[in-house]
């Protein structure tokens, strides 16, 4: 028991430090209040119209501490989460912000390596950030170096659109709808066939009219009990003959089984594109 | 009343659709560990790509800093020697082992630069050649995490049950994975001059 709770206390001294937080806006998460509130939707405002444009997602996030070593590794695993950028064309493009440590990292999705090569976000950033944080003015600088990017991203609009072919594998979601397909097809057509039996006369296809719940006295050794069943009427298509038939469950109703279609599925909160990077960026 | 033919061979129908059923979720993990296994050589080749990457940027990375570092020295010929081991190395382990050398020779010569080289480190070419290592090593971590990520995914599949009594009857068994970690041998390339 000690041993456990040990480690739990371990755990919890370095989940801070490498938890990824969760997205609260698609283009800007401030956590550790570096911009105005005109910063903000200044920064917003750009980066709709970059994804309306250009379709790419580029993301701003600010933390309060991450360890220098570690930054890269941080907005790696935060864009590999949140996945930024469309999926087919890997456009994203996040910059991270850590408050304490003054220290930027930007991380560039598969897609967008050949317009923002490491070296030229480097350069980006020392031609603006670098040059604001040494001012004092880190904020205003991240706001500069995401314009910059911007820029650059919406100059090179058809290559962003065109996107680079990233890798086609199949994640087993066929699978998976195989697996729901068979569950809901089996007990579908087979409640169709109980639907719409065949006429005893003509061989025709019947459809129901009506159905009437009788209740029928059982004895049982709890004593007499009313057991409920169907009566069901059906009309022959073809010759208008008259059937009924008695039975436990009214096949008008959903048979069970297809609700557990609706459960499971896919994980995928809506949000980002679902793009993914390679490792590529720099940091100041 | 004369029953329908789907009542009379009810039992018959049952049993059919569930063995349809049930050769179709066999099938279904035949073809999931055949993606899982060539999942793991598309993220080996993304590895390489990565590796080989680097490599290229080394003999301008030399260049650039051999006036005033020096080719003589003890870490820029690592750097070389271990770009020569990684073009030399034949199975996937030596290629994956010399990378990890080439990545911390690398390392090796940045940390010096940045130490005892002041004007070197803030000329413009060097700053952005040094952008294109640091990213060039992200891309390698992140290939490799991938790849020991793919590999975990296989193994997994392989040990879970039903998928386990039929993965040994397919032919898929576990695949080790292994951490290679980067020690800085003495390389074989003495003169300090680079291959062509």
């Amino acid at each position: 028991m000690k041993k456990i709770l040990f480690f739990v206390f371990i755990l919890l001294l370095i989940t801070p430090v490498f938890a990824i937080p969760s997205y609260q806006d698609l283009y800007v998460n401030d956590y550790a209040n570096v911009f105005t509130s005109n910063q903000t939707s200044q920064l917003r405002s750009l980066l709709i119209s970059v994804e309306q444009e250009t379709t790419a997602e580029i993301s701003v996030l600010t933390v309060d501490t991450v360890e220098s070593s570690a930054m890269s590794q941080y907005a790696q695993e935060v864009f590999d989460n949140w996945k930024i950028g469309k999926t087919d064309k890997d456009n994203g493009l996040l910059i991270l912000y850590s408050k304490e440590e003054d220290r930027i990292w930007v991380t560039t999705g598969y897609g967008l390596g050949g317009i923002l090569p490491d070296s030229k976000v480097g350069r980006i950033l020392d031609e603006t950030f670098v040059i604001e944080r040494a001012n004092n003015n880190s904020a205003n600088g991240i706001v500069l170096a995401t314009q910059v990017y911007a820029d650059v991203i919406i100059e090179n609009k058809d290559e962003v659109l065109s996107g680079q072919a990233s890798s086609n594998e199949s994640d087993g979601t066929e699978y998976v709808i195989l697996f729901y397909l068979l569950i809901f097809i089996i007990p579908t057509s087979l409640s169709y066939f109980k639907k719409h039996p065949k006429c005893p006369d003509c061989k025709g296809r019947m459809s129901i009219i009506e159905t009437r719940t009788v209740y029928e006295d059982k004895k049982t050794m709890f004593g007499t009990t009313k057991i409920p069943y169907i009566i069901v009427t059906y009309r022959c298509k073809k010759c208008n003959k008259i059937v009924t038939k008695k039975m436990k469950r009214d096949p008008r109703r959903p048979h069970p089984i297809i609700f557990l279609g609706g459960l499971g599925g896919r994980g995928g909160i809506g949000g980002f594109g679902g793009g993914g990077s390679g490792g590529g960026g720099a940091g100041r | 009343m004369s029953k329908s033919f789907f009542e009379k061979n009810k039992t018959l129908i049952i049993v059919s659709v569930v063995v349809l059923v049930i050769l179709a979720m066999i099938v279904g993990m035949y073809n999931n560990f055949v993606t899982l296994d060539q999942n793991i050589n598309g993220k080996w080749s993304l590895v390489e790509n990565d590796y080989q990457r680097q490599a290229d940027l080394i003999p301008n990375f030399v260049s650039t800093v051999s006036n005033q570092v020096g080719v003589e020295t003890t870490f820029v010929k690592d750097v070389i020697g271990a770009r020569t081991a990684y073009a030399t190395a034949q199975s996937q382990y030596q290629k994956d082992l010399a990378g990890q050398q080439m990545n911390s020779g690398i390392n090796a010569v940045v940390n010096a630069v940045a130490e005892d080289y002041p004007e070197l480190l803030a000329s413009e070419g060097y700053t952005a050649l040094r952008d294109e290592l640091a990213g060039s090593q992200n891309r390698i971590t992140k290939s490799r995490k991938d790849y020991i990520d793919a590999i975990q995914a296989y193994n997994t599949a392989t040990k879970k049950f039903p998928a386990n009594v039929f993965a040994n009857m397919f032919g898929f068994v576990e695949k080790e994975y292994y951490e290679a970690t980067a020690e800085l041998t003495t390389p074989v390339l003495g003169d300090g001059v680079l291959p062509q």
